[in-house]
């Protein structure tokens, strides 16, 4: 799409080139909102951090120092406002402390259908959207921006040792949800 | 018992090799014991499973449709911004303006008794019928003005003109004496000079 990196793009983005926002903006947005949307699980809350989160760089671009990639400046932006977010909710944030996986609501039967392989995936998103914030975040980490572990760490500020915990308790939580979905089919 | 140990941080590992995130020697390791261990094996599977829904397309991003909500915010702002800009410029000119007559009006006063003019007798200046050009601090508040004309027996003539000049008339008192007054009160007055 652009044979700026974004780091360049940044550059040119803290000088006020409109254009080189609007390539920044559409090289990132959707790692911005997935992101949101892995913590939110609402379509128009990610959309709205998204759009904080880019107005942020349009106002302080000058200010990233290089010391991260851009993409974990920019979900690091995303997971405060997030955390804003559910505060102002009054919803779970996250605490560091190890949380246990959330019980995961019953979901009406689909009936009997073929199982394809979407069809896995659609219940396995169902069930990832159940996850607790910190659980759905590290897994949306893992998989989606495929971070290892310690960067997982880092960014999360908590030990390795908690990431590694985060994740098993997710899988478990998982394979119980899938379980329950399948002895309704 | 190390076998068990062995075992599950094998298992802790398996999430780690799914996204291509383990090093070199422990991703070899890992995929070995994968193909002798079917328990392992299936874990591995399903962690594919996790991550081929983590990274499947769902609904639509903001893509376009939120670029165009964030190029009208940006542009609001600009504007916003621009109108500040150019009040800021205004009131630096407005500033300049002042200096300058200021640096008029001093000059004029310093050099006057010295160019001859006449002078009544006495040791202070005309009571009465003397007018003071004074300009006021942005932050003075409109009682502690009053107070203070009240004090020094000033009323206000007219103003504010150009850049922020008010002229007083001092109708009682000594002409030096209220200028140093007012000159002090640095909290509420920025410029005083005598009109001749």
């Amino acid at each position: 799409m652009s044979a700026y990196a974004p780091e360049e793009l940044l550059t040119e983005v803290a000088l006020g080139k409109m254009d080189a926002m609007e390539r920044f903006y559409l090289m990132h947005q959707r790692t911005v909102y997935r992101y949101a949307l892995s913590r939110l699980s609402d379509p128009f809350d990610a959309a709205e951090i998204l759009n904080d989160v880019m107005l942020e760089v349009w106002r302080c671009a000058g200010r990233f120092e290089g010391r991260s990639a851009v993409s974990t400046w920019l979900l690091g932006m995303a997971r405060y406002k997030i955390i804003d977010r559910l505060r102002a909710r009054g919803r779970q944030v996250t605490t560091g402390a190890e949380e246990l996986p959330e019980e995961v609501e019953d979901l009406s039967p689909t009936g009997e259908r073929v199982l394809e392989k979407t069809q896995e995936d659609q219940r396995m998103r169902q069930c990832i959207d159940k996850l607790g914030p910190n659980h759905r975040e590290v897994v949306h980490l893992a998989f989606y921006e495929e971070w290892n572990q310690e960067q997982i760490a880092e960014f999360m500020q908590c030990p390795p040792g908690t990431v590694k915990s985060r994740m098993y308790h997710a899988k478990e939580a998982l394979k119980k949800c899938l379980e329950r979905l399948m002895t309704r089919l | 018992m190390s076998g068990t140990v062995d075992d599950a941080s094998m298992k802790d590992q398996l999430p780690w090799l799914v996204n291509k995130s383990l090093e070199r020697d422990a991703q070899t390791r890992l995929e070995a014991a994968l193909s002798t261990d079917p328990s392992l094996a299936i874990e591995h599977e399903f962690l594919q499973r996790v991550r081929d829904a983590v990274c499947l397309e769902e609904g639509t991003d903001p893509g376009e449709l939120g670029w165009r909500r964030l190029r009208r915010q940006i542009d609001a702002e600009t504007q916003l911004r621009s109108g500040l800009r150019q009040r800021r410029t205004w009131q630096g000119f407005a500033l300049a303006a002042s200096l300058l007559l200021a640096v008029q009006v001093v000059w004029l006063h310093g050099t006057a008794p010295d160019q001859g003019a006449y002078e009544p007798m006495g040791t202070s200046p005309a009571i009465g019928g003397v007018l003071l050009q004074v300009r006021f601090s942005e932050q003075a508040r409109l009682a502690d003005v009053q107070e203070l004309l009240q004090s020094q027996s000033l009323r206000v003539e007219a103003g504010p003109g150009v850049a922020g000049i008010w002229r007083l008339r001092l109708q009682n008192g000594d002409v030096d004496a209220v200028v140093s007054a007012l000159q002090r009160n640095k909290a509420l007055i920025t410029f005083v000079a005598v009109e001749h």
